[in-house]
């Protein structure tokens, strides 16, 4: 009995020393200040898998669910489709600096979870993360092209509405727009407007009946022509109006009429929305639909401030393409010079500068009304390529960095609450036996941080709430086994006896009632994520390392105390 | 000391009124879930956008509509709804505020955008901070809710499987019914309050499906012991009502110590909209459910069973 006991206080002797020298890391880490530890731990990564790490709901951060868009119909499944959504996402957010990212793929879901701790500009890497950035160069169509299709629209719309509509919409209006960010003559804007805004004024009736030919889901008061204004190569439309014009062309009736009258053409909106004299419109391009070129060959893209010139002061890209995108812009350039060539992002025209010569070094800018956080998200992610499909953002969780501090403050409160309780309840009612529990309590938080501090496991709210549960319920494992004992001194049995058959008698029974939880535990483990993990490894570590100090510590203990056989009596 | 000493409660005598108080319980908690038409779900099933919104300056009641009204007038999104969080300031006005939209039919991250604005553009000198915000895209949610239901009834299984073996059959039945009792009844107490369920709280009756089976189990020992040990001289009852009382001190104190500190969180939490407020709360609920339970409701159908087909006897 004595050798067994002396290899017992070895052991957890010699455990108790190994769990000091794993949580040694993580308490020289959070005793720095928040912003040197952001620092050490951009300088050392590996540290991560030596400490405790600290949930988003405990640090503050932002977390996203991303669904990469396969496309279902294609022929072959490509099968490293997420793999390489990963890696682009990685490379961007990298260049986005943020600290200590973190991305994990969900291969059977086709999912990326990404967490990105004390993140500052939510929106900003969002705009980052969920961009397609699939870029092109297109060419635009001309005025006739444009008039053409207005009309084809007008007479697909026609259908819906009742009230003869007059023909001077249009046709009397065309401004001269000029086809380059260089020189807009505010005079010619401001009447331009003016017109707009006379024309808008005549409302047809807002009737709508059932036509005899049905236009699906199409329900509208206007025709195109009286929400889009033609301006040379362009459309103006309201802003205001920008969604019912989206809708209008998504129609099948439009789109077919379209195909008829103006085919290879597709629509973009402009990025921009101009202010003029109170009223804001967004430009509409109609573009060539076969692309001049793709952005795939960006080798380099920098943001910026122009220096000087036509755009002095402005936020630019400047873009530099590799060996063949430098050949094919300078194929483009030449066959387009004197035309606008319109830079599309994500269907969306960022700008249709004039070409006035062909550009041979394979370098572009891309200016527009950027401020500098746009102009740096463009760049970013240009830079890191365009994604091989769109991805779309279907969960997003965000806690501030002071909910986070405020969190762990009642965290804590409540965790010494509740120690406090227990312990005067153990002491009170078990007396030095009870003091001998809350030590074994005290051993299991250690010895808990430490497991999750090598395996660099992550505490989060839900987490401390687990802790706490545990010290609660490993509690419960002595009281099962000092009321046995009290029972067999109550049949009279010795002292060492009594604690030998009370800790025999108690065993199964405990195993019994730790291993259920532990069992809704590991199921939690598996179904849960984020938080809910969380919670479930402070459960299943707690409950291991509880039934080992409730089955060996405290009995070795006992046994030091009256081995001896010579003690009558046992304070508890 | 002790607590109880030598009791000799009669417990098993008292069984009929007992379980006429679980089955007013019981039925009153399915009432409610069907009057309230259903649990109320939180984002993370129902999907939606949630936003926890902190006015520096403090709201007054009447800005505070203001803010309810700003949320409402985003049509078309779903279902909106606005709570204050803590308590009001010495002058009366409000600090915090939980914003939600639930039930999106788009994809609804355009909706915390959209409030941000509004609240910017539409109050004036009102400065806030963003503390928390959740978009919980519709399909997301719906899984999340599948595999929520699934963990409860795969953990069921588990565990009456787990019981059937370790113990007897009927033992895992009685283990069930009572775990059957403590879920219906934190989800009854839940609707009541019209506190949701989230995924925490699903979390949370997981771990009171675990728990309490802690009590139930050591009572079940302790009858299996004595069955076996007396063999036959005293009745199955009499046996149930007695291990009941031999364990009656482990059971009190057992759930005493887990009650306190679950108690504690409740109580550090209480004045937020924190998820663990909710959480602390169904485990409360769950632990003095579950020790009733393995009490009042597992040794009384192990009873019940036992009329009908001898448990015990079968084992010698």
């Amino acid at each position: 009995m004595r050798k067994n006991n002396t290899w017992s206080v070895v052991f957890t002797l010699l455990f108790a020393v190994m769990a000091i020298y794993f949580l040694i890391p993580s308490f020289k880490l959070y005793s720095l200040e928040p912003e040197e530890q952001r620092i050490k731990i951009n300088q050392e990564p590996e540290l991560r898998k030596k400490i405790v790490n600290l949930g988003l709901d405990l640090q503050g951060g932002m977390r996203l669910v991303l669904q990469v868009e396969r496309d279902e119909k294609a022929k072959e499944r490509d099968e490293e489709l997420l793999d390489r959504a990963y890696t682009i996402i990685e490379n961007r957010i990298n260049a986005i600096g943020l600290t200590e990212p973190s991305i994990q793929k969900v291969p059977q879901f086709d999912r990326l979870i990404i967490e990105l701790p004390g993140l500052n500009d939510e929106k900003a890497a969002k705009g980052i993360i969920g961009s397609t950035a699939k870029l092109y160069f297109h060419t635009l169509r001309g005025e006739a092209t444009l008039t053409k299709a207005s009309r084809a629209i007008d007479n697909a719309v026609r259908g819906t509405i009742t009230e003869e509509i007059s023909e001077e919409t249009v046709a009397d209006t065309t401004t001269k727009k000029p086809a380059t960010e260089e020189l807009v003559s505010t005079d010619e804007v401001t009447s331009g407007a003016d017109e707009l805004l006379a024309l808008t004024d005549t409302e047809p009736a807002t009737e709508v009946t059932d036509s005899a030919e049905p236009v699906e889901e199409l329900i509208t008061s206007k025709l195109f022509s009286q929400y889009a204004q033609l301006a040379g190569d362009v459309f103006i439309v309201r802003e205001s109006d920008r969604i019912a014009v989206s809708q209008m062309l998504e129609d099948s009736n439009v789109i077919a009429a379209l195909k008829l009258s103006v085919p290879g053409s597709m629509f973009a909106w402009g990025k921009d929305v101009t202010n003029t004299q109170g009223m804001k419109t967004r430009q509409l391009y109609v573009l060539k639909a076969k692309p001049e070129m793709s952005g795939e060959d960006i080798k380099s893209a920098q943001a910026s401030q122009a220096q000087g010139g036509m755009n002095g002061g402005q936020q630019i890209v400047s873009l530099s393409f590799g060996n063949q995108g430098t050949k094919d812009f300078k194929k483009t350039t030449k066959r387009n010079i004197g035309k606008p060539l319109a830079i599309v992002l994500d269907n969306t025209v960022y700008s249709a500068p004039n070409i006035n010569e062909a550009i041979t070094m394979g370098n572009a800018q891309i200016s527009g009304r950027f401020t500098r956080e746009e102009a740096k998200s463009l760049a970013v992610v240009l830079q890191a390529g365009a994604l091989p499909a769109p991805v779309e953002i279907i969960e997003e969780r965000t806690v501030g960095a002071s909910l986070g501090h405020e969190s762990i403050m009642k965290a804590a409160w409540a965790a010494a609450i509740g120690f406090g309780l227990v312990l005067i309840f153990m002491i009170v009612y078990y007396k030095a036996s009870g003091i001998l529990a809350i030590s074994a309590l005290f051993l299991n938080i250690v010895f808990v941080l430490a497991i999750m501090a090598s395996f660099g496991a992550t505490l989060t709210l839900p987490g401390i709430a687990g802790l706490i549960l545990t010290m609660g319920m490993s509690i419960d494992a002595n009281v099962i086994i000092f009321e046995r004992i009290k029972e067999e001194l109550a049949l009279g049995r010795g002292v060492l006896g009594s604690v030998d058959a009370g800790y025999d008698r108690a065993f199964v029974t405990i195993m019994d009632a730790n291993i259920t939880t532990l069992f809704t535990a590991l199921i939690l483990f598996y179904v849960g994520s984020g938080p809910i993990r969380g919670f479930a490894i402070t459960m299943i570590f707690g409950i291991v390392v509880s039934l080992f100090t409730a089955l060996t510590f405290t009995k070795m203990i006992f046994h030091m105390a009256v081995g001896n056989g010579k003690s009558k009596k046992l304070s508890i | 000391m002790n607590i109880i000493k030598d009791s000799h409660i009669n417990f098993i005598g008292n069984r009929n009124k007992a379980f006429i108080l679980s089955g007013i319980l019981i039925i009153a908690s399915v009432l409610l879930l069907i009057l309230k038409g259903g649990p109320n779900l939180s984002i993370d099933f129902a999907g939606g956008t949630m936003l926890q919104v902190e006015f520096a300056n403090g709201l007054s009641a009447d800005q505070f509509e203001q803010v309810t009204s700003i949320v409402k007038d985003l049509d078309g999104m779903g279902t909106p709804e606005s709570k204050e969080i803590g308590k009001r300031d010495a002058e009366g006005k409000i600090h915090e505020v939980q914003l939600m939209v639930k039930k999106v039919s788009e994809e609804g991250t355009g909706v915390s955008d959209a409030i941000k604005t509004a609240l910017s553009t539409k109050l004036e000198n009102t400065p806030f901070e963003i503390k928390k915000s959740e978009v919980v895209g519709p399909k997301v949610g719906k899984e999340l809710g599948k595999n929520a239901i699934y963990a409860i009834i795969f953990s069921m299984l588990v565990i009456v499987a787990y019981i059937g073996v370790r113990f007897r059959f009927p033992y895992g039945v009685a283990a069930i019914v009572a775990l059957f009792h403590d879920v219906v009844i934190t989800l009854g107490v839940f609707s009541l309050l019209n506190w949701e369920i989230s995924l925490p709280i699903i979390a949370a009756l997981l771990t009171i499906v675990g728990y309490s089976l802690n009590d139930t189990i050591v009572v079940f020992d302790r009858i299996r012991e004595n069955a076996r040990g007396k063999n036959g001289k005293d009745s199955f009852e009499d046996t149930v009502n007695s291990s009941i009382n031999q364990t009656l001190s482990r059971t009190i104190i057992t759930s005493l110590t887990t009650f306190v500190v679950v108690l504690a969180i409740f109580i550090a939490f209480m004045n937020t909209e924190d998820v663990l407020k909710y959480f602390s709360g169904a485990l409360i609920a769950g632990i003095i459910s579950g020790t009733y339970s393995s009490i009042f409701i597992a040794s009384p159908v192990l009873i019940l069973w036992n009329r009908k087909k001898p448990i015990e006897q079968l084992e010698a």
